[in-house]
């Protein structure tokens, strides 16, 4: 048992929806407060098994960069990307996001900075409602309960769900589960948007729809895929990604026209 | 945790036997022997070294059984035969009794030479093997195949449950301008949060039961699993159990023979 | 705070966890005779839903619920379990999750596997689950009220078990009653809290989420107004009882309750015979009192519950 914080932040009824309390000073809802780069160093991680899933990866991605991360099962672009949340933190080497390194002191402002959509939407969505779930984050995070009712809307409006609010995340389809995934991290003001496999699972129509809406995200965009039509259609620049180190990091079309390379790590 | 792929299948009723015996064995041991239970230990460390176990990391695995000494801690202090020490520290008068010490230390190494033996039980035997053994020792079906499906959905759940925390975790943000890790929320807002995970698991977990149940009848399957084919019988399980009961003599010979302190 | 209730080898004395043996095995084997006499709560086959349910259970005791920086409460899930599966087959559930606890992760030792069954699956799951489904049937059944009496059977199945944990480890000669008992009380009436709140908040979820999940399940018949009032009283006079133990847990009059015991003399029971006349140490005086009341109490709320659905069942048959 460490220090016990003093309580903090206790709203009755904070997730409570159309609870409005408008009396507060808006802030632009989802205008994101960091810089959404991402800076990576020599870093190396090892499970404490002893497997060595990233061996040394240096990576820097600019503001509202969109990057598809490319690479065969076992490549270590999961555990890329959990690094970007400070859920992994490194053996060696650093990690900064929206100029902050990730560390003990900053961890909960790095949670806030980079949202993290899971493949399986299931392990994300764990509330009675979409509502609730989509509160989620901003009720964490300890903001008023009309911050938290404007975040909210905005975020589901963002992804098209707001007509889904009151509804169970566990009837939905896959498409509109996806979404609300989405929407719980939005609801958070990420710079920084991190996506492991968004496609998979997801019909002709769900997939087109998927794309549209990545379009029209204005944050730095980092994906996980094998789709490489996905990669193709959404993001200029990707990264190959195998053995825990980067193989190959360009223009997207460049690196998909590049067949020996696709071969070689098993992405064609 | 695993067992060896070639002690699947093989009947591992001599293994359960022989652990239960020399966990009792160990049990019956009076407070105070710590010779007989270093016997125990010894002879617990080189079966190790048989299957390939070294007494160190053996010893290691023992330790998780530890913390629980604390429930034996009152009694330390609390009676008053073979005071071994009475003073003040500050404002408390603290005595230290003989008798009570060597209860907690005979309690602490029996937990850890225990700990060690189901370590080796499983070295030797596989957790399906054992649900096996435990059917042919008369353990009604309906427990032996609800513990059956326990173990082999276990680790797919646990990972289910590891992944919906770390999104929780994901998302789980301080506020704005705050850097360190802070819990949000009121507590019964988390509460809620956490009964809501133990909702959605519950439904995850209902749905694979109707899925396997599903399966199941897909092949001709009514009501219940049958529990598989039993591996042949052990023939020299006889002669394992002399050798058994010579086991738990040697222990109970050495503490009734062995000095107590 | 994980609920220190996983007892391991060592620590209680071969008569006690023979004694907890025998009576684990004589309530399962009443639960397996119930359970197969079709018991039958939920829809999918049963066998494997507790198999698969077994697992849910043990993978939920990994949810955290933060209560403090660095502090989490977690869920041990003996009433939650019995409330879905029904009181005898969420026993033998709970009590095959304590046995491969003990067996593939030792936690909890073999020979203490016995006593470990009893807290968590017999009193913590069976008596819990009587408590459970009574106070719903003294308040009226709804859904509500039954959400709610889990979530009260929860907090008290929780301090029963280590109340019962610790009185075997104090008739073992390990612990000191008069010191060990409000110290385990206190710890696990606050754990007990988080259990109660994590328990009725899954409940609740899974009634608003898949309440067609939950529609057989708990809805105990509707009793007569004599038997909601005997039911009440009963369970009130264990709560109240309870409660009365910790107003006399304070530290100041313990010190004279150990004082005036006579486990400080106490001798420690002879080993190599299985049941020799030995004393009971903690055992003498006011704890004894007030220990074996509560017991005595807990015991004979588990029976009645437990008869008179005995009775109601062989009525119907």
């Amino acid at each position: 048992m460490k220090e016990q914080h003093e309580h903090l932040h206790t709203h009755p009824g904070a997730a409570v929806p159309h609870s409005h309390g408008h009396d507060h000073a808006h802030e632009a809802p989802l205008m994101p407060a960091g810089d959404g780069t991402i800076a990576i160093s020599h870093l190396h991680f090892r499970y404490p098994d002893g497997t060595e899933a990233l061996r040394g990866m240096d990576l820097a991605i600019a503001a509202g960069e969109k990057v598809a991360l490319l690479g065969p099962n076992g490549a270590g672009k999961s555990t890329l990307m959990l690094h970007l949340n400070g859920i992994h933190r490194p053996t060696h080497g650093t990690v900064h996001v929206a100029g902050m390194q990730v560390s003990n002191e900053t961890i909960g402002r790095v949670r806030a900075e980079v949202g993290l959509v899971f493949q399986d939407p299931d392990d994300q969505l764990f509330s009675p409602t979409v509502w609730d779930d989509v509160a989620f984050g901003p009720t964490h995070m300890g903001l008023t309960p009309g911050a938290i009712h404007d975040r909210v809307e905005v975020a589901l409006a963002a992804v098209g769900a707001l007509d889904l609010a009151q509804r169970a995340p566990m009837r939905l389809s896959i498409g509109q589960r996806k979404r609300v995934a989405l929407a719980t991290v939005l609801a958070m003001n990420p710079s920084i948007l991190v996506f492991d496999e968004p496609s998979a699972g997801l019909d002709p129509r769900g997939r087109r729809e998927l794309i549209e809406l990545l379009q029209s995200l204005t944050q730095t965009l980092i994906v996980s895929t094998h789709d490489l039509e996905l990669a193709r259609a959404a993001f200029p620049r990707s990264i190959v990604v195998d053995r825990g180190a980067i193989a190959a990091d360009g223009a997207t079309d460049e690196i998909l026209a590049n067949r020996e390379l696709l071969l070689a790590h098993g992405l064609a | 945790m695993i067992a060896d792929p070639r002690s699947i299948g093989r009947d591992a009723r001599a293994a359960v036997v022989t652990t239960i015996a020399f966990v009792t064995a160990v049990a019956l041991l009076p407070p105070g022997s710590y010779l007989a239970l270093i016997l125990a230990w010894l002879l617990l460390a080189f079966a190790g070294a048989l299957l390939g176990i070294g007494p160190g990391h053996l010893a290691r695995r023992g330790l998780v059984a530890l913390p629980f000494v604390v429930a034996a801690v009152p009694i330390v202090f609390l009676r008053s035969d073979e005071l071994l020490w009475a003073g003040t520290i500050g404002p408390l008068s603290l005595q230290v009794s003989g008798a009570g010490l060597r209860i907690a230390l005979t309690a602490l190494m029996k937990a850890w030479i225990s700990v060690q033996a189901s370590v080796l039980l499983l070295a030797l035997a596989s957790p399906p093997s054992i649900v096996t053994a435990l059917r042919r020792m008369r353990l009604p079906a309906v427990i032996a195949t609800s513990a059956g499906l326990t173990i082999r959905y276990l680790e797919i759940l646990r990972d289910e449950a590891r992944r919906m925390l770390r999104a929780r975790t994901a998302r789980s943000a301080s506020p704005v301008g705050d850097g360190r890790e802070r819990i949000g929320g009121t507590i019964s807002w988390r509460a809620r949060t956490t009964g809501s995970l133990v909702g959605s698991l519950f439904l995850r977990a209902y749905s694979r039961a109707q899925r396997v149940e599903d399966a199941a009848a897909s092949r001709g399957a009514t009501g219940s699993l049958s529990i598989g084919t039993m591996p042949a019988a052990d023939s020299r399980l006889t002669l394992k159990v002399f050798g058994v009961l010579l086991l738990v003599l040697i222990i109970t010979l050495s503490g009734a023979l062995l000095p107590r302190l | 705070m994980h609920p220190q209730l996983h007892i391991p080898d060592g620590f209680l004395s071969p008569q006690i966890s023979l004694l907890l043996w025998v009576a684990s095995a004589v309530l399962l084997g009443a639960a397996v005779r119930k359970t197969s006499r079709s018991d039958v709560q939920l829809n999918a086959s049963q066998p494997i839903l507790m198999g698969v349910l077994g697992a849910f259970i043990f993978a939920a005791q990994m949810f955290n619920f933060p209560v403090a920086t660095g502090t989490s409460g977690h869920l041990l899930g003996g009433v939650l379990a019995g409330f879905l599966l029904g009181p005898w087959a969420g026993t033998i559930v709970m009590a095959t999750v304590v046995g491969i606890q003990a067996l593939l992760f030792q936690d909890g030792g073999l020979l203490a596997l016995g006593a470990n069954m009893f807290n968590m699956g017999i009193i913590g799951t069976l008596g819990g689950s009587f408590i459970a489904r009574g106070i719903g049937t003294a308040l009226g059944g709804s859904r509500g009220v039954n959400i709610l009496g889990a979530g009260i059977a929860a907090w008290l199945a929780v301090v029963a078990a280590a109340g019962f944990t610790t009185l075997q480890l104090g008739l073992s000669g390990t612990t000191n009653v008069a010191v060990g008992l409000p110290a385990m009380l206190g710890v696990h009436a606050l754990i007990g809290i988080g259990e109660a709140m994590i328990t009725v908040a899954a409940l609740t979820f899974i009634a608003q989420t898949a309440p067609d999940i939950l529609s057989g399940v708990a809805s105990p018949p509707q009793a007569s107004p004599a038997r909601r009032l005997a039911t009440g009283l009963v369970i009130a006079g264990g709560v109240a009882s309870l409660a009365s133990l910790f107003a006399s847990a304070d530290p100041d009059g313990l010190e004279a309750v150990a004082e005036q015991l006579g486990f400080l003399n106490a001798g420690v029971a002879a080993p190599f015979e299985l049941f020799p006349d030995y004393t009971i140490p903690g055992l003498d005086g006011t704890t004894s009192t007030i220990a074996a009341g509560v017991l005595g109490i807990i015991v004979v709320i588990v029976l009645l519950l437990a008869f008179a659905r005995i009775a109601r069942s062989r009525a119907k048959s």
